[in-house]
């Protein structure tokens, strides 16, 4: 397969979801403004598919409240906020009603459903559209919470949300809308390893999959050896893949979204291999944002997020490197940070969203 | 208007009926106080007497959502007395084996699809419920049950305007009783009316008064179930809770209530006054206390041994 004539990952979700509806008229799509495409992965759909596709008002609790109820009562609904804080104003029903709907009825009743919530950045996003908050959505018991990369990543999590007992929630970081196939097909929601290596495992999520991706290949120009984990799915937490990685290189660095280090995603990964038993050469890293908020401006919000260059020394932090391979470790990663445009996925991108 | 207009006697199977209904959370007020039901119990003693009317209107295929007042619906729609009793109890035989206690009650075979003790919650999934109904074209009613309390939340004013953007066959049925808790309407909202909510999402509404005459109230509620069934419709009863907000205790005047407006509301109790009009229903209601008196017995008895009581 030619990459870079295969299909990107919004362009996957739409072929996805297209199969999707034309599976069954119960199947049914819902979002706000949903004849604008949502970022391209719904493009053209409602008007192929107007009686399973569903404009929404502002009413996001009501939204996922419904959503949960006609999957109940027959539908397959997939429910669509253009920014996961839209979700903050529906954690009522979230919380109260998806899992547990299926624990009263003693298993008599499942709402499984898909929602897809963004995950904002760049041009802008500012503090209030490009928080992450898996965590929260983490802490429902029995609900599915994904963090997809590639393509074959959402493809299967449309493959498998409909046979849940509960809602499946797909964290699709804007940025992760252009991937290309990893060419690695997705058997399970555990964890896998995107590259092997023998020196430090790095356990990513989303987007900073595809920045440690790059990184490796590059690290491997001067005899650094990483392996890098797409956890992929943060909800069940199957810790295998992890194990396996850290048990062989005896070095963990764990990097995800969060703004900050504490109920994190990267501490609960720490927290649960702790508790396995993993014994590591020093100790793990855990890496996150450097702020509790993300800036609107382009120049204050690159040095928000994390960079190859932070990344590196993270690297060079749990290996023993002589000071010169070190200092060329760096460096190295250093060159892969985008000196312009470091507030969009690629330099083809348009603003706004 | 004359005992004998406001409940005539072509109605008295339903006084029956609703005198049950009453016998049985009397029963359950009398047993509570031994800390056998450990779990919070919200009594809608005072509020039955239009429930019978509801089970009439109410069809097999029909689903049914509540609030944390839920033996109102449960009642409604003929739910299993003995598992409402067992699940009090915190029994494996209960309605839900013990899964939910008094605030979750569910009878699946029966059409009470869900009761939600998160003032509103109910309200999204229901309207989830008439949206499937709606696109399956199923010719399933669906039905929510609420407080004027969560006529505060704004869940409800959501699911307004979607159910009337997506025209969904459900009945919104609000029964104001005048109070959330101890707090009276008067201090939470600036009318006294919960069908005002409908005319900005343009939906149509009827509403029952406190002391509206049987045969009126049988009308009403038909009226809505089958206007519910084509498009959005909203119900309001207007009604007296007697027993205090949570607990088996009489409540003459805890919070804002005074004994004075205990005083009047009690003595128009319309089942008090059926049962005054109606020697059969006197009776019905002293069989009824009994008869579930000994079926809760069994269970309180049961829990004291594992109790070691
Ligand atoms: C969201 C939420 N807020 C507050 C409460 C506490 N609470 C339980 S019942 C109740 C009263 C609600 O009043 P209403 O809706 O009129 O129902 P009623 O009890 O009168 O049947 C309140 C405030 C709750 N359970 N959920």
């Amino acid at each position: 397969m030619d990459i870079r004539k295969s299909k990107n990952h919004a362009e996957t979700i739409k072929i996805l979801t297209q199969a999707f509806l034309k599976e069954g008229t119960s199947n049914v799509v819902l979002s706000q403004g949903i004849d604008d495409g949502f970022y391209e992965t719904l493009k053209g759909i409602s008007k192929k598919y107007p009686k399973q596709c569903f404009d929404l008002p502002c009413s996001e609790n009501a939204s996922v409240g419904m959503s949960l109820g006609a999957a109940t009562y027959g539908l397959t609904p997939i429910l669509c906020f253009q920014r996961v804080e839209f979700a903050l104003l529906a954690l009522e029903q979230l919380i109260n009603n998806s899992s547990k709907y299926y624990f009263l009825a003693g298993g008599r009743r499942r709402n499984s459903c898909l929602f897809r919530f963004v995950i904002g950045r760049g041009w802008g996003q500012g503090p209030s559209h490009s928080q992450s908050l898996e965590g929260i959505f983490a802490q429902i018991p029995d609900v599915k919470v994904y963090l997809p990369v590639f393509p074959e990543d959402s493809r299967y999590v449309f493959n498998t949300f409909s046979a849940g007992k509960a809602p499946s929630i797909s964290l699709e970081h804007r940025w992760i809308h252009f991937s290309k196939p990893s060419l690695i097909s997705v058997k399970s929601n555990s964890p896998y390893v995107v590259k092997e290596g023998s020196d430090v495992s790095i356990v990513a999520t989303s987007y900073y999959v595809l920045l440690c991706s790059k990184i490796a290949y590059k690290a491997n120009e001067i005899g650094v050896s990483l392996e890098v984990i797409n956890l992929f799915c943060i909800s069940p937490l199957d810790i295998k893949v992890i194990m396996d990685s850290a048990n062989k290189t005896k070095r963990l660095i764990c990097i995800d979204l969060n703004n900050t280090g504490s109920y994190s995603t990267s501490s609960e990964v720490i927290a649960s291999v702790t508790l396995a038993g993993l014994k590591l050469s020093c100790p793990p890293q855990n890496l996150h944002s450097h702020s509790s908020y993300t800036p609107s401006s382009p120049f204050l919000a690159s040095q928000h997020y994390l960079n190859c260059e932070d990344i590196g020394k993270a690297i060079s932090n749990v290996l023993d490197l002589d000071a010169s391979r070190k200092e060329k470790l760096i460096r190295l990663c250093k060159s892969l940070d985008k000196t312009n445009h470091s507030d969009v996925p690629s330099e083809l991108f348009q603003g706004p969203f | 208007m004359s005992l004998e207009i406001r409940y005539p006697i072509d109605f008295l199977e339903f006084y029956h009926k609703a005198a049950k209904m009453r016998a049985l959370q009397l029963a359950i007020a009398k047993h509570y106080e031994s800390q056998m039901m450990r779990c919070p119990v919200h009594l809608s003693i005072g509020q039955e007497h239009w429930l019978p009317l509801f089970t009439k209107y109410f069809q097999s295929n029909d689903r049914c959502f509540s609030s944390h007042r839920s033996h109102s619906m449960y009642m409604g729609v003929g739910g299993d007395e003995e598992k409402l009793i067992a699940e009090l109890h915190g029994d494996s035989q209960g309605a839900l084996s013990g899964a939910g206690g008094s605030m979750h009650l569910k009878d699946l075979d029966k059409g009470l699809e869900a009761s939600i003790p998160i003032v509103g919650s109910s309200i999204g999934i229901a309207l989830g419920s008439a949206f499937a109904a709606k696109h399956l074209n199923s010719k399933i009613l669906t039905v929510v049950y609420f407080g004027d309390g969560a006529c505060e939340e704004g869940i409800l004013h959501e699911s307004l305007n979607m159910a009337k953007i997506f025209n969904l066959p459900i009945l919104f049925l609000c029964e104001n009783n005048g109070y959330s808790c101890n707090t009276s309407l008067s201090k939470r909202q600036p009318l006294r009316s919960m069908s005002r909510f409908c005319a900005p999402h343009n939906i149509k509404n009827e509403s029952i008064a406190r002391l509206e005459s049987y045969p009126n109230i049988d009308n009403k509620i038909k009226k809505s179930f089958n206007k519910a069934r084509e498009e959005p419709f909203f119900l309001e009863v207007y009604s007296y809770r007697l027993y205090e907000h949570c607990g088996h205790k009489v409540d003459k005047d805890m919070g804002d209530r005074s004994i004075e407006e205990y005083t009047r509301e009690f003595n128009i109790d319309p089942i008090n006054s059926m049962v005054n009009l109606y020697d059969s229903v006197a009776k019905k209601m002293e069989d009824s206390i009994h008869f579930y008196s000994d079926i809760i017995e069994r269970y309180t008895n049961r829990n004291k041994e594992r109790f070691g009581k």
